[in-house]
């Protein structure tokens, strides 16, 4: 089970491009309930969206962004069976890819 | 030309393993480019002066009223405050999105290509009451609006 989920829809002359990804984004800075320990950091750091192999947009985040985040972006055309990639990094070194097609 | 099998296998491994020590190469770099681009000093835990004097290098900011920042003005819980911002700035490059208060104020900096419309949604955390920032770079200059958000109950832990 991949952790990205990408929804696209197209409009007007666009391409809408949702994505949803399962992360706890944890900021270094909370506490364990039951230990009293620092929870460590662990967040998404880099998320590429790619339009057919080619990177079309970056995001590079802390941990300000919510758990499990959401994304949407605006693709300027986009056809039919274009191929959508989305790839995270986090701070911890790992790392998914997930491919999807536009519909 | 007759081999040995002996000969054929230790052909076949020394040509197969260049193959793959070559394409190792090419696929490596690919992989570390998204790994060097994460700017550390951005997302320091830093005053919000000294994040924004980082990204604009000590430049001025101007105040636009072609960005729209669309955000809950009272949020009952700052773990999860959804945004959307959207601007008719021509040529936008960068787009940042700051949260004046929190321990690390840069939330998220967003590289688009000229194949992206400045039309991006997301959510993030706020520990408490404060402004948010969003600025757009284009044209070498950086526009922004802000909008205050009263949070009741902080999301950044502590």
């Amino acid at each position: 089970m991949s952790s990205i989920k990408i929804r696209t829809k197209r409009q007007q002359g666009t391409t809408q491009i949702r994505t949803l990804i399962a992360h706890p984004m944890e900021t270094g800075l909370n506490t364990d309930n039951q230990n009293q320990k620092t929870i460590a950091a662990h967040f998404i750091q880099t998320l590429t969206v790619r339009h057919n192999d080619e990177i079309i947009l970056t995001t590079d985040m802390g941990s300000g962004i919510s758990r499990n985040p959401y994304f949407s972006f605006e693709m300027k055309g986009g056809d039919v069976g274009d191929k959508i990639t989305i790839q995270w990094s986090d701070n911890q070194g790992n790392r998914d890819s997930q491919d999807a097609l536009i519909s | 030309m007759m081999q040995t099998r002996r000969q054929f296998i230790k052909k076949t491994l020394t040509i197969g393993g260049a193959f793959w020590a070559s394409s190792w190469l090419i696929v490596k770099p690919l992989w570390a480019q998204t790994e060097t681009l994460w700017p550390t000093g951005l997302f320091a835990h830093l005053k919000y002066q000294a994040t924004l004097d980082q990204i604009t290098g000590g430049q001025a900011l101007i105040a636009s009223k072609d960005i729209t920042l669309t955000i809950p003005r009272i949020a009952e819980n700052g773990a999860l405050i959804p945004f959307t911002l959207s601007s008719t700035i021509e040529k936008a490059e960068r787009v940042f999105v700051l949260v004046k208060k929190n321990p690390v104020p840069l939330v998220a900096r967003f590289t688009l290509s000229p194949q992206v419309n400045t039309q991006l949604s997301a959510r993030l955390k706020m520990a408490k009451t404060s402004q948010v920032v969003s600025i757009v770079l284009a044209n070498g200059q950086y526009y922004y609006t802000d909008k205050t958000v009263k949070v009741t109950l902080g999301g950044c832990g502590g």
